[in-house]
């Protein structure tokens, strides 16, 4: 009998919903294994027990009362600590921020608690989403609960890590580069980079403006189909949000994916200086299944993954360093080391040289588009290996192996992380499915189909 | 990816100081190393081949509309 940590949430919506599972239970449960597995993972940086009981016990009267608000009522979930929680800390995992306590709900948070989440706290990160791992911050950086000598990846270090061993029903995370879809494969979980304006960043501390997109991390696509339903929506205080048509994800994940055709770019991860034969093999016989279930694959040449890097890094370093400055010039000393060293490497990109990374962002983006004729979704690997230890950690780790994650935020377009199996060592590998803009439906439902299809949801880590 | 061209030491100083980069001597030995992959990466990044570039180049995201009318 699978325990009640567990249960996946979108079986435990089930339960609660026939009324045959308490949300107070629930929320006990991932309690107690908060209290038996958090010394040793560190997801975590604030457990807010009392008020996620309260809150537990206010969905169960409703409930009870017939005022069922939909597949969220009652669910636990933790928070990415960048994320505004009103009257609770939010430090970014940052001494800079060590006493601030917001006003207000992060917009997409405030969305999940309408549909009647529980908050059970608040989940480590890399400090501000891009110093990590490191171990001169102010709490402990997350452990893979797969093996605690590995990272769990970053920057939703702690979501990756408690929705893997089962300490919430589902988590926020935050991805500029990969922030979301790398703890997702590190820790074998599924996870969701939306269409960039999908979701509203209101209150979630940016990185990156034109890059930073918020999104849920789950056990299942089904899962995070349903966070994504209320995560996501227009929010005229965002101002890359898109007033866009919000499908029925859950709905139509459900369909059949006969006829979907997926396009696989083997040259972003296969060949030399590439992914391990193990995961290249993983991900071919992931196409298998999809294959058996009527997917067509087909291969597909995108621009060279090194472009988009080298884009993104010149991005992501000029913006991070654009928001950071003025405290990172007051009070350095604040900052760990990861950050105040790869920020102060942003202050180096030249106007010249991110309005060409720009500008080249966007042909990069139209030939990504444009290599999509005739196909519905792309498949490639989401990292070349397993999860690297704390000890291979480095300063600057922009300058090896590009990043498989990184093209897909520079073109904005929605992209999945799903365990597509385990390495000889035990940890897990993952792929990315790629879909058009605002497509975010099709790339869960592929998702779903192969998680379906395939043992890996039965295997949980051994802590 | 491209052979790093260095910056000298006193050429880097200098340019730390422009930008108010206040580091201990290890920090910006680290920083130079790092400052040099950036600039062999950033070498990848094509500059328009005519002094009159396509108009309206930068990135737009998904939700504008000529994104959106190009992905249909």
């Amino acid at each position: 009998m699978t325990a009640l940590h567990h249960t996946t949430l979108a079986a435990a919506a089930r339960a609660i919903a026939a009324r045959e599972l308490s949300p107070v239970a629930l929320t006990q449960a991932y309690l107690d294994r908060i209290a038996a597995a958090d010394d040793r993972l560190h997801a975590y940086v604030l457990v807010a027990k009392e008020a996620a009981l309260a809150a537990a016990r206010t969905a169960e009267a409703e409930i009870a009362a017939g005022k069922y608000r939909g597949p969220l009522h009652g669910i636990p979930l933790g928070i990415k600590d960048i994320y505004a929680t009103a009257g609770m800390r939010t430090t970014c995992h940052s001494r800079v921020l060590l006493d601030h306590v917001p006003g207000e709900d992060a917009e997409s948070l405030r969305r999940l608690k309408a549909a009647g989440a529980v908050v059970l706290g608040k989940h480590a990160t890399h400090e501000f989403a891009f110093g990590g791992p490191s171990h001169d911050l102010p709490f402990p950086a997350a452990r893979n609960p797969w093996s605690l000598e590995h990272t769990p990846g970053g920057s939703s270090s702690g979501a990756g890590a408690a929705v893997a061993a089962g300490l919430c029903a589902g988590a926020t995370g935050s991805d500029t580069g990969g922030s979301i879809r790398g703890p997702a494969g590190n820790c074998g979980v599924a996870g969701i980079k939306p269409t960039y304006g999908l979701v509203s960043r209101r209150g979630v501390f940016p990185l990156s403006h034109t890059l930073d997109t918020c999104g849920p991390l789950a056990w299942t696509s089904e899962d995070c189909a349903h966070l994504l339903q209320e995560m996501a929506g227009f929010d005229p205080a965002d101002p890359a949000s898109v007033e866009a048509p919000i499908p029925d994800y859950a709905s139509e994940i459900g369909r059949s994916v006969r006829g979907l055709r997926v396009g696989i770019v083997r040259h972003f991860y296969a060949g030399r200086d590439g992914a391990a034969p193990e995961t290249v093999a993983l991900i071919d016989r992931a196409l298998s299944v999809w294959r058996d279930l009527g997917v067509s694959v087909v291969d597909a040449t995108l621009p060279e993954l090194a472009d988009y890097h080298a884009v993104g890094r010149a991005v992501v370093l000029s913006e991070a360093y654009s928001i950071h400055k003025p405290h990172l010039h007051r009070a350095p000393e604040l900052y760990g080391q990861y950050s105040r060293e790869r920020l102060r490497l942003g202050a180096l990109v030249t106007a010249e040289e991110y309005y060409q990374a720009q500008r080249y962002r966007r042909v990069l983006a139209e030939r990504t588009v444009k290599a999509m004729d005739g196909l519905d979704l792309l498949v490639t690997a989401n990292s070349y290996g397993a999860a690297e230890r704390f000890s291979e950690a480095t300063i600057f780790p922009y300058f090896g192996k590009p990043y498989l994650s990184m093209p897909f935020n520079l073109t904005g377009q929605p992209a999945l992380a799903i365990c597509c199996g385990f390495g000889a060592e035990g940890l897990p590998r993952s792929l990315q499915i790629v879909g058009r803009a605002f497509d975010d439906a099709t790339v869960l439902r592929l998702g779903h189909a192969y998680e379906q299809a395939t043992p890996w949801r039965g295997r949980r880590p051994p802590i | 990816m491209s052979t790093p061209s260095e910056i000298s030491p006193e050429d880097f100083a200098a340019l730390c100081r422009r930008l108010d980069l206040a580091l201990t001597a290890e920090e910006a030995e680290r920083l130079r190393a790092a400052y040099a992959a950036m600039q062999a990466q950033l070498r990848r990044i094509p500059r328009p081949e005519t002094f009159f570039p396509e108009p309206a180049t930068v990135y737009a995201h998904p939700g504008s509309k000529l994104t959106a009318e190009k992905a249909r």
